[in-house]
């Protein structure tokens, strides 16, 4: 069932992502929403192990699907993102909000920085650091946390309706 | 019981006093002597009429300030009706507009086939400026093929799926495209940038550039056809121990507004790179 449900987000997600919300930039980053999905979904207590992995890979490869950029290069910068994530949150008690922020600005920093040299040293693209620092990943990772808490509120109750709790 | 006798000399007098009436009243006197009497009487007849005009405004009124408010929701459903019917139809005159003025494009240059396409999405990596289109290879769109709007060069046909297309757009940092100017016919490169701005660069030294020269494809290299509006010079920058000189370029089309494009089918892109000699060849 969660798949079912993983796949609808992750597939209205990138429609929104693709349509709607990379025509919306701030300065010239863009959100992903994407990325907010899957990390929300990593910080749920309820989802298994290969739930979470199952949606990162879908989540990966719809965006390489539609991007310049290859998919593999989605795969394994989700994967690596999802991968830090849960090991941080088995070490803690309980996720908090303040993981979600600090796990999705160090997501974009992360993955626009790969996608960021991905560009300049393959694709051999010329695209000067201040300028991708300063106008792609800075305001991409304003917009992630601006989008981070709405979307964070949804995958919870998703995540509290596919495994419900019992109370202690 | 027996009925009152009537005299003949009653009737006489009734008689006479009728006559006398009607001489009265059309001698006018009569109306003198009735004015006194009638004059109170009308006065009241007036208050209790004003009294009834007044209540019977007042016990209508209500019912009519109801009528009036459900009057006025009715018009205010209907004014936003209209006002929503008014925007659809601005909306669909503003894509008729848009279709006139490719249609218009398309028809002043008869030599080639075009194939419209809507732009259902943007690629969503913020580093590259890719779109995505609404017709892919079943509708003949081939990777290459160059893409347009009636103001000028959008880009080309990056990749292609059955039903979509993804175009690299002129302002995406990884795009290049030989140009030259319409007037002093100054050859270049136009490149994209991660700001989207366009610059046009490898200007020799003794070439004139000015601010306001159209920028138009040249044709070299065989991606494109030649004499395609890329935009306009804005700033000119020459150093004297640069070799080349360099400007910034306005584009012709707003890449955010981009809803419709055309594809020019009948136009295959050269490949030249076997003709590129290789190293060590």
């Amino acid at each position: 069932m969660s798949v079912i449900i993983g796949l609808a987000y992750l597939s209205v997600g990138m429609m929104l992502q693709t349509a709607i919300l990379s025509r919306i930039p701030l300065i010239n980053g863009t959100v992903d929403l994407i990325l907010i999905v899957l990390i929300a979904w990593a910080l749920q207590d309820g989802p298994e192990e290969w739930e979470v992995w199952v949606w990162t890979l879908v989540g990966a490869v719809l965006l390489g699907f539609v991007s310049k950029a290859p998919w593999p290069l989605y795969v394994i910068s989700y994967a690596i993102i999802i991968l830090l994530l849960r090991q941080v949150q088995k070490k803690m008690w309980k996720a908090s909000v303040l993981l979600l922020f600090l796990g999705i600005a160090l997501a974009t920093l992360f993955q626009q920085s790969l996608f960021y040299g991905f560009y300049r040293f393959v694709y051999t693209v010329p695209l000067p650091l201040n300028e991708s620092f300063l106008y792609i990943i800075v305001p991409s990772m304003v917009l992630n946390l601006l989008f981070a808490f709405p979307v964070y509120l949804v995958i919870k109750d998703t995540a509290e309706w596919l495994h419900p709790q019992e109370d202690v | 019981m027996k009925p009152p006798k009537i005299h003949t000399w009653q009737i006489g007098v009734l008689l006479l006093l009728m006559a006398g009436m009607i001489t009265l009243s059309m001698s006018g006197y009569l109306s003198e002597m009735l004015g006194g009497a009638t004059g109170p009487l009308v006065s009241l007849q007036s208050w209790v009429s004003s009294r009834f005009v007044r209540i019977y405004t007042f016990v209508t009124a209500s019912s009519d300030v109801i009528g009036l408010v459900q009057q006025n929701e009715a018009l205010e459903r209907e004014v936003a009706n209209l006002q929503k019917q008014v925007i659809e139809m601005e909306e669909d005159l503003r894509e008729a507009q848009l279709y006139y003025a490719l249609l218009d494009f398309a028809r002043s240059k008869p030599d080639n086939q075009y194939i419209a396409a809507l732009v259902i999405g943007k690629d969503p990596s913020p580093f590259m400026n890719y779109v995505i289109l609404d017709h892919g290879s079943s509708d003949g769109v081939r990777m290459g093929m160059p893409v347009i709007t009636e103001k000028g060069l959008v880009g080309r046909v990056d990749a292609v799926t059955a039903n979509a297309a993804r175009v690299q757009l002129v302002n995406s940092p990884d795009f290049a495209v030989n140009v030259q100017t319409q007037n002093t016919n100054a050859e270049g490169v136009v490149t994209g940038s991660i700001t989207g701005a366009l610059v046009m660069d490898m200007v020799i030294q003794t070439m004139t550039l000015q601010p306001g020269d159209l920028v138009l494809t040249s044709g070299l290299g065989g991606n494109f056809p030649s004499n395609l509006l890329i935009g306009e010079v804005r700033t000119v920058t020459r150093q004297e121990n640069a070799l080349f000189q360099s400007a910034s370029v306005q584009s012709a089309v707003d890449f955010r507004q981009l809803e419709v494009v055309l594809i020019i089918r009948n136009f295959q892109p050269v490949e030249i790179d076997p003709l590129i000699p290789q190293e060590g060849s």
